[in-house]
Parts: C-alpha cells; sequence; structure tokens
C-alpha cells in the first residue's frame, strides 16, 4: 500500500527520519507536551483511585525543617564533592604509581569500596573509626564517610579518563622532553577532564542522592526532615513529594550544566 | 654530527629487534636508515631519542656517551627533536600551543618569546594561517610539518624522523619531503627512517641498511644504489627500486 500524504506527515510528528539526529524545535515541543500529559494524567488517576486526600498545610507549617534540611543536604554534598574529587584524583595517581605498595592500596581500597553497601560503610565508619579516634563531630563523620565511599567510584572514572589518553601523545609527550608531572599537567589532565565529565557528573549526582543514607546516623539532612515531617503530620506522600523535588532542585541543574559544557567543549577540538 | 652505535642489542620477549647493530659516522649531516620494515630502524631511532633501553651496547652522538639513567635521558630528549609516523601532535592543542609547549614548559622560554620563536617557525613553513587551528582540522601533510616545526623550534642537536610520510596519502607526501630537503639544505643533523628510496638518495649524505637488527650496510648514497655491496642490500634494493 502506498501511503498517503497524511499518513506521511502523521508519521513526521512522531518519529525521527533517518537523516536526523535530533527532532526539530516544534516536533520536540509537541511530544514533550504529549508525554508530559500522559504522565501526569496517570499520575492523576493512580491517586485519585487510591482515594488519598492531600494535605498540604500541615507540611507547610515546617517548612523551616525542609530548608533547614535542604541546606545541609547541600552543605554535605557540596563537603563531599571537594574532598572525594581530590580523593578520587589522589588514588587515580596512585594507582598508576611507580611505587608498588601504593598501586596495591589504592586498588585494595577501590575494590573494598565499591563491593561493599553504602550503609555498612556509615555504620562501621561512624560507630567504630569515628569513636575510636574521637570523631565526634556528626556532620563531620558524615561528609568524611561519603567522601571516602564517592572518591572510590571517582578514582575509576579519573583512571579511565587518564587511560584513554592514546599512548602516542605520552610518547610525544616523552620526546619532548616533558617530566611525568608536566605529562599530566599539560598533556593528560585537560584531556582526561573533557572526557570523564559525564561519568563524574553522574557520580556527582549519585553522591547527593547518597547523602540521604547519613540520615541513619542522625543527620538531619533533607532526607532526616521528611521523615520527621511525614512523622509530626501523618502526611507521608507530601513529606516525601517534598523531598523528592528537594533533590531534584540539586541535581537538575548539575545535569543541565554539564549538558552545556560537553556541548561546549564538542565544539571546541 | 658524529654518531657512534656499538653492539646494541634489544629483545622484545625473545625476538632480538636489535642483535648487535653498530653503525659510524662522521662528518655527515644526514643519515638515513633504510630496510625492510621490521628490521629495527624504529628500534634503533627510539633508543637514539632516549625513549628506548638497550639491553646492551652503546651510544655516543658527537663523541658524548648517551647515559641509559632516567635523569640524564631526560636531559638528552631535550636536546633532540623527534618526529614520529603519525600523532605527533596533542589534539587539543592548537598548532600554535603545540610548538610553544616544550618551549615554555621544559626550555624556559617566556610566553612571548615563545609564540615569537613558534610563528617564526611557522612562518617558515608557510603554516602561519593554520597557528589557531586544533590538529583535528589540519591536513595530515599539514600536521606532519608542524610537528617538524615543534622539533626544530627548540633548536635540538639533531633531529629524528622515524617514517614521517608513510602514514600520510600520496598527496601529501611531498609537502613534508620538501620541507625535510629544506632541513637538508640548512645544514641540521638529522636521522631518518623512509622507505622513500629516491628521496633517500637525495637527501642522505650517508645511508644505512638496517635489516634483522643489524646494519647490513652503510655508505654513500651513490655507491649504496649503484654498487652495493650486501647481498641484503641488492636483495632489498631489487624489491623497493
Ligand atoms: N614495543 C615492542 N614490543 C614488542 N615488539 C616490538 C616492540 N617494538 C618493536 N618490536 C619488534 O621489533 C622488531 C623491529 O621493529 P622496528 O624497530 O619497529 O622495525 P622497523 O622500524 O624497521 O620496521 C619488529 O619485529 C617488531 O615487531
Ligand atoms: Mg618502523
Amino acid at each position: 500500500m502506498v501511503p498517503s500524504g497524511v499518513q506521511r506527515s502523521t508519521k513526521r510528528l512522531f518519529f525521527l527520519s533517518r537523516t536526523e539526529a535530533e527532532p526539530s524545535g516544534p516536533v520536540r515541543a509537541f511530544n514533550l507536551a504529549l508525554v508530559t500529559c500522559l504522565v501526569v494524567g496517570t499520575a492523576a488517576l493512580i491517586l485519585r483511585s487510591s482515594g488519598l486526600r492531600w494535605d498540604w498545610e500541615a507540611v507547610f507549617g515546617y517548612w523551616r525543617l525542609f530548608v533547614d534540611g535542604w541546606r545541609t543536604t547541600i552543605g554535605i554534598s557540596a563537603a563531599a564533592l571537594g574532598i572525594s574529587t581530590l580523593i578520587g584524583a589522589g588514588v587515580a595517581l596512585a594507582r598508576r604509581s611507580v611505587f608498588v605498595p601504593l598501586r596495591i592500596l589504592a586498588q585494595g581500597y577501590v575494590e573494598v569500596v565499591r563491593g561493599t553497601p553504602l550503609l555498612a560503610q556509615i555504620y562501621i565508619l561512624f560507630y567504630i573509626v569515628a569513636d575510636a579516634v574521637h570523631l565526634e563531630n556528626r556532620t563531620l563523620a558524615g561528609i568524611l564517610t561519603l567522601s571516602i565511599f564517592s572518591g572510590a567510584y571517582l578514582a575509576e572514572v579519573f583512571r579511565a579518563g587518564i587511560e584513554g589518553i592514546a599512548h602516542s601523545q605520552l610518547e610525544s609527550a616523552l620526546a619532548i622532553g616533558l617530566t611525568r608531572a608536566q605529562t599530566y599537567r599539560y598533556v593528560i589532565l585537560p584531556q582526561a577532564l573533557r572526557n570523564v565529565l559525564p561519568a563524574m557528573t553522574g557520580q556527582f549526582v549519585s553522591l547527593i542522592k547518597d547523602s540521604s543514607l547519613l540520615s541513619i546516623i542522625g543527620l538531619n539532612e533533607l532526607t532526616q526532615s521528611a521523615r520527621n515531617v511525614a512523622s509530626y503530620t501523618f502526611s507521608n506522600l507530601e513529606s516525601y513529594l517534598l523531598l523528592a523535588l528537594g533533590y531534584m532542585a540539586i541535581t537538575l541543574p548539575i545535569s543541565i550544566l554539564t549538558r552545556r559544557l560537553e556541548r561546549r567543549f564538542r565544539y571546541e577540538t | 654530527m658524529k654518531l657512534e652505535v656499538t653492539h646494541l642489542s634489544r629483545a622484545f620477549g625473545s625476538h632480538k629487534a636489535l642483535d648487535g647493530l653498530s653503525l659510524a659516522i662522521e662528518n655527515a649531516h644526514s643519515l638515513v636508515l633504510v630496510g625492510p620494515s621490521g628490521g629495527g630502524k624504529s628500534t634503533l631511532l627510539r633508543i637514539l631519542a632516549g625513549l628506548e633501553t638497550p639491553d646492551s651496547g652503546t651510544v655516543a652522538i658527537n663523541d658524548v656517551p648517551l647515559l641509559f639513567d632516567e635523569p640524564q635521558l631526560l636531559q638528552h630528549r631535550r636536546r633532540i627533536g623527534v618526529v614520529f609516523q603519525a600523532f605527533n601532535l596533542f589534539p587539543h592543542l592548537s598548532a600554535l600551543e603545540n610548538i610553544t609547549l616544550p618551549l615554555t614548559a621544559v626550555h624556559g622560554h617566556t610566553r612571548s618569546e615563545a609564540q615569537d620563536i613558534a610563528m617564526e617557525q611557522l612562518r617558515r613553513f608557510q603554516l602561519e594561517a593554520k597557528a589557531a587551528q586544533k590538529p583535528a582540522a589540519l591536513s595530515g601533510g599539514q600536521r606532519q610539518r608542524i610537528a617538524i616545526a615543534r622539533a626544530l623550534a627548540v633548536q635540538p642537536q639533531m633531529l629524528l624522523l622515524d617514517e614521517p610520510t608513510s602514514a600520510l596519502d600520496p598527496s601529501m607526501t611531498a609537502e613534508v619531503l620538501e620541507t625535510i630537503a629544506l632541513l637538508r639544505d640548512q645544514g641540521r643533523d638529522f636521522v631518518l627512517a623512509t622507505h622513500e628510496m629516491s628521496f633517500a638518495r637525495r637527501v642522505a649524505d650517508r645511508i644505512a641498511l638496517v635489516s634483522n637488527g643489524r646494519v647490513a650496510e652503510l655508505s654513500e648514497p651513490g655507491p649504496f644504489f649503484d654498487t652495493p655491496i650486501s647481498p641484503v642490500t641488492r636483495e632489498f634494493l631489487a624489491k623497493v627500486v
């Protein structure tokens, strides 16, 4: 059967043609609206048939708690982000060190941290290690635990970035007389940074979400706040919806920023 | 330049890339290495460049012995210019930055000095219009010429070129060979491995046939091509000319 003109233009509304990599502006906007309607509609249906009654007022009464928790989450995440980046970079270098014990230590750290759940690490580091070294500040202990956890993942991300630099470039660097440190500084890092950007942001987003687990050692971050509010008000759904929005408000800008940076890097080369 | 290599050996696993290679030249500006693939040309050049360490044997350049410990090798690499077959340039740096990097990072020039030197070098090769381009935006021939410019910019004692045209398509070979011919006209010292026989004849003061990790023949280009002595040379020339 020969497709009619109407059929063809209907198809263009939903499908990319063979030559298109991205939908055009109007097509994208139309489909975005469509999908949004469907999702929201489905959610509304589910909520209606569950017979839930909204009670935002009680929850809003505790807005200060939410804001405080949200700020704590941002603070903890930002600090852990910085520290874990340092740990990740250091460990990635250590894994490539010419000093063998350092290599083994770095590798062991990565394996142990990646092979165990964060929950177990929080308990062990907080109730055993922090106690042993008399680290009583919960926030600091939480930040360090999160940094140690995330640092292992970042180390692998950075290592992949470093190892993605072609051998021929390391030869060129050697041939023009760069030292090892100079090779990292002028050749490896600028390119590795660009290569690891997507994986690195992915890890940052995980870190922010993982910070919610610190509620188990009594840190008053966003998850803990939501949990408290839920128990004061019995408005579980409202509290946890706010909780989700709170995390989205942090992670979404990061994703958007990264996509923009990636695009800029791509045009540069 | 004066170059003395004695009993140089280098094995990879059980395979001897260099098998007691010796060669000595004096009062020559250019040495061209020819020979079958896998004969050991690159390995020899890499040792001369300070990028590889031999298992045994000695190298002396202008009567200065090459010492194979890392600090000495680093100093040595800084005195030598190297151009590989391909991928010489750093892809994240522009042509100009590729040339200025060793000048500023290694040779102690200020940024503006380095830029002047680099631009001068680019001008000499008629590449100044490409200064701001990244390697990806350049042709293979331009990339190789910029690699030569980078190697020359630091005023090296000698240049080592390992088949600088064999990764290029034929249309770009000529411009790179012309650039190398220019080096010869300027009396620069260089060692070149190549498969371009007529070019070898044109630019070589001495020409060596490297095969099975040894030098089978070493002479001036005239006798080398017209009256080769070694059967290995004759066989090789019969195949390629
Ligand atoms: N890094 C290496 N590891 C293993 N084998 C190598 C390495 N470099 C060179 N060889 C081997 O040494 C021999 C000589 O190689 P090469 O010096 O590259 O010769 P040519 O440049 O004349 O083609 C070849 O058989 C090659 O496979
Ligand atoms: Mg070779």
